[in-house]
């Protein structure tokens, strides 16, 4: 090939549109828009090859804001939507983005059935421990003490840990990371589309708006003591154990990708053969 | 040097990390200028499109030497901020209501940083060439940064309750 | 018109407790096949998994047959256990005929007192000489004698039903034909049945007729939760589809299968799914959703008693208000209704053009009283729809997946086309898929999705319009049937009326229902609802005659041609 024609790579900001994003300035979110850039110009695949599907809330904006195909569906189903889309479109990468409202609360039963079925996408969630869109309530991921107006003293429920309920579901790729570092998420974004069935990246985005005690996250995260094992009991007692703030890849199995059933082809007069007597 | 980033580079290499990091600078201007524009803050927004400009004739004078040889990663050149090269500003670091005051306030620390980080490369560098290329950007950010800091002194504090905003937040969905 | 009541024969059978009553029922329908006949074969149970009491019900005739009649000639009874459940199903008079086994007890008072005949069979007794025998086999050479069936045929449908072969096949045959000699022991016969269909016919349930017009429309995807009574449609689907390249996705509830379908066909794959009322009430979200975004999605309800948890195993017609106002918002739609077992294959593979054609869901409600009965029919013709989903092309610049077009129809880019990236977004939209919530934007839009439907052509499908007169009756769905049974009836007594039996139910066609109605004083209105939900629909939508009455009455039970024919008289013939 002429190296004068050679197509030219796709760089990161050929992943983004022309939208402005609407988030408030200071949220992790944007940073988790960027990281998806790049992971995307890491992967080098045409943006038209990629879905990004969402639900609703803050973090689920992010579709329009990137240059592939999108999807805005309602609240909660965006693991439905996306595996519909990959069963039936396996050749397309499917990243499926949502906040930790969207995801764990009403999302909570696709989130374990998305595991469990292991299809081969991605699920991105940007974590604040918040529902920020609706101006600040408790969200399943909120710590059981934080004061709101809709639970004054806090809920006094125990958080919801996603990574052991991804990792006990049967999620092939279990990883953290934090917003503020956009270039070690890029890493895990392409590690996690790279392994093959459903990969589950946490990322800590903090609210800046509702969550502004958040700010304290870049001083807390800190990389995973040690490398990702494929041992699911072993990163279960490990995730079970750690601060919240391990950073890093943490389970990375060898479930083989759910895979739709398949017959050898026939045609319509040998379906319709059934019927007849 | 840096944390777990390499640590010899050639001068090819060095120039390309300079260029990726001033090109970094000014997209990150570019991207909070946006932002600030978006949420209705013109003025801070102007400010920031006009650094990002500064950054980008910085970085289109250090392209002339070479297109950048791969994908640097910014951890070869971090030295106190942990994720993003010294220049670029963070993105957590802004709020909609920040003053001109704020802006500038970044612009300095990152001068600062990257003036720091540079130092930090003419002192170990093993190349002499990078050693001196390093010495001479550190001036260089040094300057930017005397600039930027005469420039924060005309303005005035900014007010106690600057980040006061009467109207409660709205939902959108 | 033939008045099918004089040329058909009805049967009952029922039993309890792996009698295998209802493998009797399907070989007899079976048999009346292969002997020429048609016949309709539904079935009713108590609500045991296993070992409950159950009905198997019958109608014979030399020609199709789309409903039950309003009584049957022949009771038969493997046991009596918990059968006066199903007495108020199985209609019998002094001129019927009750079969029961003298060891089983005696006949139940909720049958006895309806002064049938009543004559003893010992079943049990002579299947028990026989080596392997089984009383339900007996009951089938009993019923297939009465029915005039020849023991070729009874005996080539045991044959197809039971697959195993060997000594099984060989005692339930034995027993069948000694159940064939205790009818001529008895000296027992009914008015013989003339077949005069000579070529093949086909047997296929409506849920099985729905699969398979889902198929035929180019269905390629979907997404399965189950629920009575439209399970069987996915599992027919589950192993049709991939033969033919498709998908089949078991879902983890409704709220994830109707979500499912919606990603595959934002991906540009026909999707389904099926469900019943319950179902069809989480889905209306999503529904709307793809309202929304013009995401084509086809939704099949097989509509059972409601509300609530109601009465899963029973029709009903009550979930036209749902499917046709379930949406919050204004979310124009379209909803269909098949009128028989066999319409259901048409009414499906139309739906599936519609929705792909207007980018639109598409509701299709058949019942449970046609989703799980049997019918023997001639092959249904080939038809094909030349559906096209109306794609974008690659690379135009500033793409607008909402373009406002004069059809109301925009091209859809599918993944993976260059140049054409776009969100769909349930948000309120621009042309180009921005959320907006601009007034100009809001109208513009809904003036689009309401348009595409309100101007697209709904050709001769959109109802099924019958006979002449300046009367009428007006009907949607299972309804159907019987009422052209009562029409035909009535018409034998000289009163002559029309039928509209409305397929498409959404959007409204008022224009051609007017034109259809030109000429005709009064209207009777039937249907089966507790709250008159399709004459309220139709006072809503359409200019009806002053004289319009409504006759209408909730499930469980099937809605009969005699006592249809009885309103007729009374309201329109007077």
């Amino acid at each position: 090939m002429n190296i004068a024609t050679a197509p030219k790579p796709f760089a990161a900001n050929d992943y983004k549109s022309d939208y402005k994003p609407v988030w408030c300035p200071g949220c992790g979110d944007y940073s988790v828009l960027l990281a998806f850039t790049k992971a995307m110009a890491a992967l080098q695949r045409p943006p038209e090859d990629i879905a990004v599907i969402s639900g609703i809330g803050c973090s689920s904006r992010i579709p329009a804001y990137t240059n592939c195909y999108g999807f805005h569906g309602v609240h909660g189903r965006a693991l439905a939507v996306g595996t519909g889309l990959k069963v039936a479109r396996p050749e397309l990468t499917v990243i499926v983005a949502g906040g930790d409202g969207d995801g764990f609360s009403i999302g909570g039963n696709h989130f374990l059935h998305a595991c469990r079925r292991n299809i081969d996408l991605t699920y991105i969630v940007m974590d604040n421990r918040v529902y920020g869109m609706t101006k600040g309530q408790p969200s399943p991921t909120t710590e059981p003490d934080w004061d709101s107006a809709l639970a004054p003293g806090g809920t006094g429920l125990r958080p919801f840990h996603p990574l052991v309920i991804a990792l006990a579901s049967g999620a092939n790729f279990v990883a953290r990371s934090f917003a503020g570092d956009p270039n070690g998420t890029a890493d895990i974004i392409v590690q996690a589309i790279k392994h093959p069935g459903f990969s589950f990246v946490e990322i800590l985005s903090p609210c800046v708006t509702f969550r502004p005690d958040q700010r304290e996250w870049g001083k807390m995260v800190h990389p995973a003591a040690v490398a990702p094992t494929d041992d699911p009991a072993r990163a279960a007692r490990r995730i079970m154990t750690d601060d919240g703030f391990n950073i890093g890849v943490l389970y990375a199995g060898s479930r083989a990708p759910y895979k739709a059933l398949t017959a050898p082809p026939a045609d319509m007069a040998a379906i319709e053969k059934e019927f007849a007597l | 040097m840096s944390g777990d980033g390499k640590t010899h580079h050639t001068v090819q290499e060095f120039y390309a990390l300079l260029y990726a990091m001033e090109h970094e600078a000014a997209e990150r201007y570019d991207e909070l200028a946006n932002q600030m524009e978006t949420h209705n803050n013109v003025e801070v927004a102007a400010l920031f499109r006009e650094l990002a400009a500064v950054e980008r004739k910085h970085a289109d004078k250090l392209k002339a030497h070479g297109q950048a040889v791969q994908a640097i990663r910014p951890r070869d050149m971090n030295v106190s901020r942990a994720f993003e090269m010294p220049e670029t500003t963070p993105l957590d670091r802004v709020h909609y209501l920040m003053t001109p005051a704020h802006a500038l306030a970044l612009a300095l620390e990152n001068e600062e940083q990257a003036a720091r980080c540079f130092a930090a490369f003419a002192d170990a560098a093993p190349d002499a060439e990078v050693r001196a290329l390093a010495a001479e950007m550190a001036k260089d950010e040094r300057r930017h940064a005397a600039f930027i800091r005469e420039r924060l002194a005309k303005l005035p504090a900014p007010p106690a309750d600057w980040d006061q905003d009467l109207d409660p937040p709205r939902f959108s969905e | 018109m033939n008045d099918i009541a004089k040329r058909s024969l009805s049967f009952a059978v029922v039993g309890s407790g792996g009698a295998g009553v209802m493998t009797a029922g399907h070989m007899l329908l079976d048999a009346a096949a292969r002997a020429g006949l048609y016949g309709l074969m539904s079935r009713s149970s108590g609500p045991q998994i296993r070992g409950g009491e159950a009905a198997a019900l019958l109608r014979l005739a030399p020609s199709a047959v789309e409903s039950h009649g309003d009584r049957f000639d022949v009771l038969l009874a493997v046991d009596w256990q918990n059968a006066h459940r199903f007495a108020a199903e199985i209609p019998i008079d002094g001129a019927s005929l009750v079969i029961g086994d003298p060891g089983e007890g005696a006949v139940p008072e909720a049958f006895a007192r309806a002064g049938a005949r009543i004559v003893s069979i010992p079943l049990k007794a002579i299947a028990k000489k026989i080596p392997g025998g089984r009383p339900n086999m007996v009951a089938l050479g009993v019923l297939g004698a009465l029915a005039g069936l020849e023991a070729e045929a009874l005996g080539r449908a045991v044959e197809g039903t039971l697959q195993k072969g060997g000594d099984a096949l060989k005692a339930s045959l034995t027993a069948m034909h000694a159940g064939v000699a205790a009818i001529a022991e008895a000296g027992l016969a009914l008015p013989k049945l003339t077949a005069t269909r000579a070529n093949g016919c086909w047997a296929i349930s409506g849920n099985e007729a729905a699969g398979l017009g889902a198929v035929r429309g180019g269905i390629r995807f979907v997404a399965a939760y189950p629920i009575t009574p439209a399970t069987e449609i996915l599992e027919w689907l589950s192993s049709a589809l991939p033969r033919l390249g498709g998908t089949l996705v078991q879902a983890e509830d409704e709220l994830a299968s109707i979500n499912m379908a919606i990603g595959a066909s934002y991906g540009g794959v026909p999707s389904l799914t099926a469900t019943s009322g319950p179902g069809l009430a989480l889905m209306t979200e999503a529904m709307g959703l793809a309202v929304a975004a013009e995401i084509p999605l086809v939704v099949v309800d097989v509509m059972r008693g409601g509300p609530s948890t109601g009465i899963p195993t029973k029709s009903e017609q009550a979930d036209l208000n749902i499917a046709l106002y379930g949406l919050h918002g204004d979310a124009p739609h379209v909803v269909v209704a098949p009128n028989s077992v066999a319409d259901c294959l048409l009414t499906t593979q139309w739906a599936v053009h519609l929705a792909e054609t207007l980018q639109v869901p598409a509701v299709v409600l058949p019942d449970q009283s046609m989703g799980q009965s049997r019918v023997v029919l001639d092959k249904p013709a080939d038809i094909r729809f030349a559906t096209r989903r109306l794609t974008a092309e690659a690379g135009p610049t500033n793409y607008k997946r909402y373009a406002l077009t004069d059809g109301g129809v925009s091209p859809m880019a599918i993944p993976g086309t260059r140049g054409a990236v776009y969100t769909a977004d349930g948000l309120e939209h621009s042309e180009r898929g921005t959320p907006s919530s601009q007034a100009s934007d809001h109208l513009a839009q809904l003036d689009k999705r309401a348009n595409k439907l309100n101007q697209a052509d709904y050709s001769r499908y959109w109802a099924e319009i019958e006979g002449e007169g300046d009367v009428a009756v007006v009907t949607w769905g299972s309804c159907t049937a019987p009422v052209k049974e009562a029409l035909a009836r009535a018409r034998a007594d000289g009163v002559s009326a029309k039928l509209v039996s409305l397929r498409l139910l959404a959007p409204a066609q008022p224009e051609r229902l007017a034109a259809a109605l030109e000429g005709v004083k009064r209207v009777l209105v039937v249907e089966q609802t507790h709250s008159a939900q399709f004459y309220r629909y139709l006072r809503s939508f359409y200019e009806l005659p002053r004289e319009t009455r409504v006759f209408h009455r909730p499930g469980p039970l099937p809605m009969r041609p005699g006592e249809i024919h009885n309103k007729i008289v009374k309201e329109l013939a007077a």
